[in-house]
């Protein structure tokens, strides 16, 4: 409740720290210095906190065993830990799967290159340019003449690389 | 409580370490695990929370309540921010409690307040010169009565500021409000309060 608008003629202090009245703006900190209380109310302010302080209601003693029994239900407790650790571990784990998948890609890549089965351990053995050449003409017009054969539509698809690379790692 | 020099003491060294250790390592050792490290916050500040809850609710079920603010505050380790003291922090979750109960058992409350006006008659009236324990009893019963008078705003910022005496910008971070909201309520709240006090026949 704002005391201070329902009553326009209120000369208190409290009316023009009012930020709704069009007086000129008053320096920072002006409204909380006019909550300060006078010297009249800061008697009658002590006066009160120390009859609160002096008969304030005293709370009864715990329970026999408090504080073992609350230790008791800490016990059962699991240890707390940081939801912000876990967070700030996920990136980490990501970066570990992406890495493993990255890995993963370039060991099959590699194997594929390097499996003395395959064209790779070919192309490593002769190292010669031309023979690999020769290895990748004679490897694309076997798979063209296969699929031409084997299509009784007879409309191959041959822009598909990817097939027959995978296909012929036999991994 | 630190013991003088010279006198034997019936503690253990872990109690003394727990007795001499700051807030902020007794945390990171409850953190580590150390489950024996947060019986030396309670220790510490049991208390004091104990106090404030049976300032706002009263004496029914404060022993639950108190177990609860510390079960809360253990779960809640990892999120305590050590910009703020603890003490703070552990108000601030003694007031979050408070104010469950207090919205839980509104009803009863109320139920209460009108079950306690017959007490009023058997008090005895400090106007005829009562003394001693009586009128100790009696004057604690009127300012209980007349802190239940109160909203639970402005209970809090007399409880917090008043009874507990904590500084009042430590109340603001308590109450999540701003410092001149813990001013203005404060305010208010006395002048409630005296004349609450003062209709019961109490001078100032």
């Amino acid at each position: 409740m704002n005391r201070n608008n329902q009553n326009p003629n209120n000369q208190s202090p409290h009316v023009n720290g009012d930020s709704n009245d069009n007086s000129e703006p008053l320096p920072f900190g002006s409204f909380e210095d006019q909550l300060e209380p006078t010297k009249a109310s800061q008697t009658d302010d002590r006066s009160l906190v120390a009859f609160l302080r002096q008969h304030q209601p005293v709370a009864p003693l715990e329970s026999s065993n408090f504080e073992g029994n609350l230790m008791a239900a800490i016990a059962q407790e699991p240890i707390p830990t940081s939801n912000l650790k876990k967070a700030k571990r996920l990136p980490q784990i990501i970066g570990a799967i992406a890495a493993g998948l990255v890995g993963a890609g370039l060991g099959h890549t590699l194997g594929v290159w390097t499996n003395p089965s395959g064209m790779g351990a070919q192309f490593a053995a002769s190292g010669s340019e031309s023979e690999l050449e020769a290895f990748l003409e004679d490897s694309w017009d076997g798979a063209i003449a296969q699929t031409s054969s084997t299509d009784p539509s007879g409309t191959s698809d041959t822009s598909d690389f990817s097939t027959l690379f995978w296909d012929t790692n036999g991994i | 409580m630190p013991h003088s020099k010279g006198v034997p003491s019936d503690k253990s060294e872990p109690d003394m370490a727990l007795e001499m250790a700051d807030d902020l390592t007794l945390i990171d050792q409850c953190l580590a695990g150390n489950r024996s490290a947060f019986a030396g916050l309670y220790r510490r500040y049991g208390q004091r929370v104990r106090s404030t809850l049976y300032q706002l609710c009263g004496e029914t079920g404060l022993d639950d309540l108190v177990q609860d603010v510390f079960l809360r505050a253990w779960r809640g380790l990892p999120k305590f921010r050590r910009s703020a003291s603890f003490s703070t922090w552990l108000y601030r979750i003694a007031w979050n409690v408070a104010m469950d109960r207090r919205k839980k058992f509104a009803r009863d409350r109320q139920r209460e307040l009108t079950v306690s006006d017959p007490l009023d008659a058997t008090l005895p009236d400090p106007s005829q010169g009562a003394s001693g324990q009586w009128s100790t009893l009696h004057y604690q019963d009127v300012v209980r009565q007349a802190l239940g008078f109160l909203s639970d705003g402005a209970r809090s910022v007399i409880v917090l500021c008043d009874l507990e005496d904590i500084p009042q910008k430590d109340v603001a971070q308590i109450l999540n409000v701003p410092v001149g909201t813990v001013k203005s309520r404060l305010f208010s709240a006395r002048a409630a309060l005296r004349q609450e006090l003062e209709r019961q026949g109490v001078e100032l």
